[in-house]
């Protein structure tokens, strides 16, 4: 699946560690950072995996 | 006329990250190759494929420029007559199109250059995605990674399921967590020893 999540840059202090942070959630969740860009003074982050449901 | 050559395998190459001040190096075992050029006058550039035995490739810069180049090469039974041969190429040249939202889009087709309908649909969806609360994700962390390393999900998706959810992975995604949210799963995990 894909999800796409947007951070508010102009919201944040340390940027590096809420994409850290976002990553570390959703590798659990079996989904990989695909891509970034930003836009607008947002950061578009695109994870794309396989969610983990099993053992 | 500023040249690069580069040979790289079917994988995307970043060539910022190998620069060293006058040359960036490239080096891979393949033999697929990529000129990439730019007129001085009119500062355009130009790119040709084809192939070159070099197992590696100093890519010379002036005035410590390095060039911004994002390349991806699938290269499928290129000397077969069949369907499934040829090459497929992504390629972004310049600081500009290597961080532009166009190139991440081309960036997201998979190996056979298709656009999933799910991506097509979460490329679609952006203008309504809302933030998420880095706030809200970071008190998420030690939980997601406790669920990482449990050999056995099971209980952990009774306890998503609890709340609504799908499974836990559901729960991990959701991107309108809210406090209240976690701590009702937190309670839940802990009722079932699963977290401290």
């Amino acid at each position: 699946m894909t999800q796409v999540v947007k951070i508010n840059l102009l919201e944040i202090v340390d940027a590096a560690q809420a994409i850290q942070d976002a990553c570390d959630v959703r590798e659990a969740a079996g989904l990989g950072l695909r891509g970034c860009f930003e836009s607008g003074g947002e950061l578009i982050l695109i994870f794309q995996g396989d969610l983990k449901t099993g053992g | 006329m500023r040249t690069a050559l580069i040979s790289l395998t079917a994988a995307v190459a970043l060539l910022a990250g190998c620069a060293t001040q006058n040359t960036v190096l490239v080096a891979t075992g393949t033999v697929i190759g990529v000129e990439i050029g730019q007129n001085p006058t009119t500062g355009m550039y130009n790119a040709k494929l084809g192939y070159d035995r070099a197992e590696f490739a100093l890519v010379p810069t002036t005035n410590r420029y390095t060039p911004d180049v994002l390349v991806e090469l699938k290269y499928n039974g290129i000397f077969s007559t069949g369907p499934e041969s040829g090459i497929y190429q992504r390629l972004a040249v310049g600081t500009v199109a290597v961080t532009q939202p166009g190139a991440m889009a081309m960036f997201l087709r998979d190996s056979s250059g298709n656009i999933s309908s799910n991506t097509v649909a979460a490329l679609k969806s952006l203008a309504s995605v809302p933030t998420v609360n880095t706030a809200t994700t970071s008190s998420l962390v030690s939980i997601a990674v406790a669920y990482k390393n449990a050999p056995d999900k099971t209980p952990w998706n009774d306890v998503a399921k609890a709340n609504g959810y799908q499974s836990f992975a559901f729960f991990l995604i959701d991107t309108n967590l809210t406090p209240e949210k976690i701590s009702a799963v937190s309670s839940g995990l802990k009722s079932a020893n699963l977290i401290q």
